[in-house]
């Protein structure tokens, strides 16, 4: 078991692989020997580069939509209490505090 | 201040009032507690509605009808998740449902989804990625909208968790949990949205 541990150490990334640990990579959750092996891979393969750039690319792209979302109404919160003292029942509060 | 740095100045100013919130009190039912709870997140879970059913006055309608609910419900939380997080979960089921009978979008069917993944070839992407061109990135507006209708593009399952783990920013135990999935799933299902999505935009971008 450890020699083969030792052996996958070792053993070069392929593409398909690194692709399956981008999202790893990303969440930090890679033991560091796999992260190591992930960034030399990186650096050595101009195709996987390109991808994973694009991917951080993807991300940025999809958070950025967020920022532009309409802003909420101005009286939204006082809204929904109105709503909710119309619609919850008055003996509701007291039964659970009782 | 841009609205990038307004957003992120009011995420700030709503995630330091969500950790003051008193959940004790909300959940023995203290109605002022639950007001306040009201007050933080109907911002916030407004918006996430929103970007799903893409009708104000639904998505306001949704959220009043999510409070209701959570409130009604403060009994079957179980505090295995976060308070907010649960509160999230039922206002995306909500809205999911919602959705469901509007049947307003067409999106991509699974097929299509599989095909903008990358292919292999013996552990090798079988088709080099084109750049993309920085020239057709750098139009804001037109860049937003792009990506805007292709994240609209995705199916339901796909856009749920780009919105909750790329736009909100949740981690993905909270996806996960709000969508009901496992930790793994979530995270398959998210590699396989974003790289839909990459496709997706190279067909602008490249």
């Amino acid at each position: 078991m450890g020699t083969f541990s030792n052996l996958r150490r070792h053993i070069m990334l392929t593409c398909q692989d690194v692709n399956a640990f981008i999202i790893d990579y990303l969440e930090d959750t890679l033991e560091p020997g796999l992260r190591e092996r992930f960034e030399t891979h990186l650096k050595r393969c101009s195709i996987c580069n390109t991808y994973f750039e694009q991917y951080r690319k993807t991300i940025a792209l999809a958070k950025e939509t967020g920022d532009t979302s309409p802003k909420p109404p101005a009286e939204i919160a006082n809204a929904t209490l109105d709503f909710l003292r119309q619609h919850l029942n008055p003996d509701d509060a007291s039964s659970r505090n009782a | 201040m841009s609205s990038s740095s307004a957003h992120k100045k009011d995420a700030t100013t709503a995630a330091e009032r969500a950790r003051s919130l008193d959940v004790a009190a909300i959940l023995q039912g203290d109605r002022h507690a639950f007001e306040e709870l009201v007050r933080v997140e109907s911002p916030r879970l407004f918006r996430v509605i929103l970007r799903i059913i893409h009708d104000e006055d639904e998505a306001q309608s949704i959220m009043q009808e999510t409070f209701l609910q959570a409130y009604q419900r403060l009994d079957t939380f179980r505090g295995e998740s976060k308070l907010t997080t649960w509160l999230y979960a039922i206002g995306i089921n909500l809205a999911r449902a919602a959705l469901r009978k509007q049947r307003r979008y067409q999106t991509l069917e699974e097929g299509d989804i599989e095909g903008l993944q990358p292919q292999f070839s013996k552990g090798m992407y079988a088709q080099k990625p084109e750049a993309w061109n920085p020239h057709k990135i750098t139009e804001e507006a037109d860049r937003r909208r792009l990506v805007h209708e292709a994240i609209n593009k995705l199916p339901e399952d796909y856009r749920m968790v780009i919105l909750l783990r790329d736009i909100e920013e949740l981690s993905t135990d909270e996806a996960a949990e709000i969508l009901d999935i496992s930790n793994g799933a979530a995270r398959v299902r998210l590699h396989r949205a974003r790289q839909a999505l990459r496709g997706l935009l190279s067909n602008h971008f490249e």
